[in-house]
């Protein structure tokens, strides 16, 4: 993996940062600039972004693209459309090809919808940061505004992906500024922050709630036509005032003379933030009407400059009060105001901010140029995830796809086709070339990329799809194959599923994902499993398995490593209680039991990592030495009470009159524990009284059970079930305990043949702990022959699964390795 | 069975040891890493201030020549305490650009003629001109600038667009 950049993807202007070992850092561009303009253009073919781009703006106006921010995800009657098309050149039209709700612009005679420029910009971005930083850039948070809506979120990060980016995140920019300030940093008080954005050219006023770690944007207002550059424009208006009135000549005719002018008064701007004057001077280029040169020596001061920006920092101040009004909120609720965008330097600005919220709330310890990139560089090295667009899943930098919902990243840009006569790329669904007009033909079927198949022991690749097979796989083509089990009471089966060209080595293809299925108990070595694999409609993987008489195994695909975890956590604990059996005391067997079966109902429901944060808890648990307990007095005697009263309650049809003598001990038993007072004077004496008690209840108890043959099988194999089997396979000793409930009420409603049934009841619960009762045998791995313990899943020395299957046959190797079609 | 407590005992203090000593070397190799990076930050941040400094100075260096350019027409026509000031400014403007010469600051040489790179120079001015192509360089309005090799500021130039 390479390195992780965050990016503040601007309108105007766009800032790259990278968080070293010193901390987060603003990365320069191939020209030395630390903002790259965001404007692509076109050089001999060649696509330019940023200052060279503009360099050529005069030359090719309508091949430069700008503010392309303002389109990306907008459709072409979208108000927003038409102020971009008055306002620039170049040309915004509906996508020749028939794509409905979005615009693209011509560059070069060619269609590009505003994610290809946005993405032409991002590449830009991210060749450059390589270049400075020395690594290949692989991953990336993006900055978005907060007012964005989902689709043009979707766009800014299908822009990303086309750049070659993996985008882990997309943020909104207040929230990336609230994060470079560290105001996200876990304090549980609740801060409502207000980032005050002022850009090149757009402005963004956003309300945040931050609390312990997260934030929520209560509300958002904004002006996408007002930003520095408004600010910029009022100087070059005051001195061509100047120059008309004091010299009678327009200098506006005067391209060369405006293009310093300009230049001039950012300067100028700039300068005004630190002296309370700048001086303009412009020597040599103008000439007044008898054709002298002119000297323009002009002085502003910042109190004309102000005069003349306070109706535009009014504007911005009345949107910063509707913010706070429209969040429900009173100005002096606002803790503190972050300034970000270049012009809130301007003295102006921050001191129209500091008297409306007071100077202390007023945050500038970061340069407002690059807070926002710095931001996103910070949440990207924190936490270094991918997050879902669909669910929100944080998944690891390498997923390929949403281990929650399945969502594939890479697939997340939307596809395009190529003409094939003059290989322009085109959307998916165009009828007509955007580029050259030519028709292009329908898409032939889609097929498999290449063979998919399972990996079986000794590494052999089991193909079940050729490859340019046509998916999805057509019902009668979706066969079975058969598989064998490795050993004896094999319990799961991994099925890692490979796709790719090598028919020899299923490693040598590329992963495609795992399924994985529980095996009912005691199957011999060899037993039958059949599996099914084919491509659905999307052109992904689905599987299913069964026995060879047709018990469906319900395989479920582990999409990625939360499920792997899990599903391997649960198979080591299933084994571990198994293998430990009489050495765990039978009320710790009860216990852990019940907690197996919580883990496997939360698995089953697919709840992953509370399944494993389970299972790992219940790990420990089984480990746990079981320490006497100190002063469990009371705790036994309310033991035999509750046993004692079980026994009545279940088995009072057939314990008779004992019952009665058992009422009547556990009465005494269960008032000697009422009256207890402890550290009273009398405790001790409390204490030999419940022990007395629990004791004569015990006696009475052991004496039932002794004299009723009955209870005492009953009882018997409830504990045998309850602890031996359950451990193993929960769902097999569900059954038998419910069917041994099924035979007690036989006896209760005094059915003939209850009898008969309890003992073929007995035989097979005695055949079933048998099975259980064989030593475990070592495992050995198919892959390096190394010996493994009993109940190890992965081998220790290489690593290789060890609930993988085997072929059937040496034909199914054969005709694998040779044919690579075993259809 | 002593000593095989022993043993353990021994093996475990050896990881200790082998656990600290790693721990070290990776601390160290953090703090080589991280003076690396504070140095290549410091010569970046003078440079950029270097870079700064020279550009203002070539802006001075600009508007000597843009005053040059208008008064060499009719400087012949001016008298000779006139002459005399210019060919002084003159000098003034020679002794800046030995200054910036002797900095690593030369001009970047721009040929009219030729074409505009994008690279190269910012057209700041176009002109319809027939029997050029498109693109060509009419004038130079200010210099580019390199420094020690590298393109510190790019030449405006006026080049040719035929409508």
């Amino acid at each position: 993996m390479g390195k992780i950049i965050g990016i503040d993807l601007g309108t105007t202007n766009s800032v790259l940062a990278t968080v070293g070992v010193k901390g987060c850092r603003v990365i320069q561009n191939k020209e030395a600039e630390q903002m790259t303009r965001s404007i692509v253009g076109i050089y001999k073919n060649d696509y330019l972004v940023g200052t060279p781009a503009l360099n050529r703006w005069s030359l090719a106006p309508k091949d430069t693209i700008n503010s392309i921010k303002r389109l990306m995800g907008r459709g072409v009657s979208d108000p927003e459309v038409e102020k971009v098309k008055s306002s620039y050149r170049y040309e915004i039209m509906e996508p020749s090809d028939g794509t409905r709700d979005s615009v693209c612009v011509k560059l070069g005679g060619k269609e590009f919808s505003p994610v290809d420029i946005s993405a032409m910009i991002l590449k830009k971005l991210k060749t450059d940061a390589q270049a400075a930083l020395g690594e290949e850039v692989t991953h990336a948070v993006i900055t978005v505004p907060a007012y964005f809506s989902d689709k043009q979120v979707a766009a800014t990060r299908d822009a990303g992906r086309k750049a070659g980016l993996r985008v882990m995140k997309i943020i909104d920019e207040p929230s990336a500024a609230a994060i470079a300030y560290n105001l996200d940093s876990g304090e549980k008080d609740a801060k409502v922050v207000l980032v005050y954005d002022l850009g090149g050219g757009t402005f963004d006023i956003s309300v945040l709630m931050m609390t312990a770690g997260t934030h929520a944007i209560l509300n958002k207002e904004g002006d996408m036509w007002l930003g520095g550059d408004d600010f910029d424009k009022l100087i070059v208006d005051y001195l061509t005032d100047y120059i008309e009135t004091e010299y009678r000549i327009d200098p506006k005719s005067d391209d060369r003379f405006m293009v310093t002018l300009k230049q001039e008064a950012k300067k100028a701007k700039e300068m005004l933030s630190a002296a309370r004057a700048a001086q303009i001077l412009i020597p040599g280029l103008l000439h007044d009407s008898s054709g002298n040169m002119l000297d323009i020596d002009l002085e502003i001061t910042r109190e004309y400059f102000e005069k003349k920006a306070s109706p535009l920092v009014k504007r911005t101040v009345d949107l910063a009060k509707l913010a706070v009004q429209n969040a429900h909120l009173n100005l002096e609720d606002i803790d503190c105001v972050l300034m970000a965008g270049n012009a809130t330097c301007i003295p102006l600005v921050q001191h129209a901010m500091e008297k409306l919220f007071g100077s202390e709330k007023i945050l500038r310890s970061i340069h407002p140029k690059y807070c926002v990139a710095m931001g996103a560089a910070i949440v990207a090295a924190s936490a270094p995830q991918i997050e879902c667009p669909e669910c929100g899943w944080k998944n690891d930098l390498t997923a390929e796809k949403c281990e929650k919902c399945n969502y594939m990243f890479d697939l997340d840009v939307r596809p395009t086709k190529t003409c094939p006569h003059c290989s322009h790329e085109n959307d998916i669904d165009a009828k007509t070339c955007s580029a050259c007009g030519e028709m292009i033909p329908l898409p032939p079927e889609p097929t498999a990329p290449f063979a998919y198949g399972i990996q079986t022991a000794g590494d052999v690749f089991n193909v079940f799809i050729q490859k340019n097979d046509k998916y999805p796989t057509p019902e009668e083509e979706r066969k079975f194959q058969e598989f064998k089990t490795i050993y004896q009471n094999q319990r799961s089966v991994s099925i890692p599923v490979y796709g790719g060209n090598n028919s020899e080595k299923a490693s040598a293809n590329k992963k495609q994902g795992e399924a994985s299925a529980m095996l009912p108990p005691n199957l011999p070595e060899g037993a039958v499993v059949r599996i099914k694999l084919w491509l659905d409609a999307d052109g992904a993987f689905d599987i299913s398995a069964q026995l060879e008489n047709g018990t469906d195994l319900q395989p479920r695909i582990l999409r990625g490593g939360k499920d792997q975890k899990a599903e391997e956590k649960i198979r080591e604990i299933g084994s571990k209680i198994a293998y430990k059996g009489d050495g765990i005391p039978p009320k710790k067997k009860v216990i852990l039991e019940n907690k197996y079966r919580k883990v496997i109902d939360l698995y089953n429901r697919g709840d992953m990592e509370d399944a494993y944060a389970f299972a790992t808890e219940l790990d420990s648990e089984i480990d746990k030495p079981v320490l006497p307990e100190n002063g469990s007095l009371l705790k036994e005697a309310r033991g035999t009470s509750n046993f004692a009263k079980y026994i009545v309650s279940e088995y009072g049809w057939l314990i008779g009159t004992d019952a009665y003598q058992l009422n009547a001990l556990i009465a005494e038993l269960d008032g000697a524990i009422v009256k207890t007072t402890p550290g009273s004077e009398t405790a001790a004496k409390d204490q030999e009284l419940i022990k007395e008690k629990k004791e004569e209840l015990n006696r009475a108890l052991n004496d039932v059970i002794d004299d009723n043959n009955l209870l005492n099988v009953f009882l018997s194999m409830h504990a045998e079930i309850s602890s031996r089997i359950m451990p193993l396979n929960p769902v097999e000793g569900n059954s038998l305990t419910e069917e041994l409930e099924r035979i007690e009420i036989e006896f209760k409603n005094k059915d003939s043949a209850a009898t008969a049934k309890l003992n073929a009841f007995s035989q097979k619960l005695n055949n079933k702990l048998k099975e259980i009762k064989r030593e475990p045998e070592n495992r050995k791995c198919t892959e390096c022959g190394a010996v493994n313990s009993p109940n190890a899943t992965r081998c220790a020395s290489c690593g290789a699964n060890l609930d993988v299957l085997k072929s059937a046959s040496i034909q199914n190797i054969l005709s694998n390795s040779f044919k690579g079609d075993i259809k | 069975m002593p000593k095989d407590n022993d043993a353990n005992t021994k093996e475990f203090m050896a990881q200790e040891i082998w656990n600290e000593f790693i721990t070290d070397v990776l601390e160290i190799i953090r703090k080589k890493r991280e003076l690396e990076q504070e140095k290549a930050e410091k010569e970046l941040e003078t440079e950029n201030k270097i870079k700064k400094l020279l550009l203002r100075f070539i802006e001075v260096s600009d508007s000597f020549e843009n005053v040059f350019k208008n008064i060499d027409p009719v400087i012949g026509e001016a008298d000779s305490r006139t002459q005399s000031w210019v060919s002084n400014f003159s000098t003034i403007y020679n002794m800046l650009q030995r200054a910036l010469k002797e900095c690593g600051v030369v001009p970047a040489e721009t040929l009219t003629g030729s074409k505009a790179s994008p690279y190269w120079h910012n057209v700041i001015e176009t002109v319809s001109q027939s029997g050029f192509e498109d693109e060509t360089i009419v004038e130079e309005i200010k210099k580019g600038y390199l420094f020690e090799g590298k393109l510190i500021r790019m030449a405006d130039v006026k080049a040719v667009r035929n409508l």
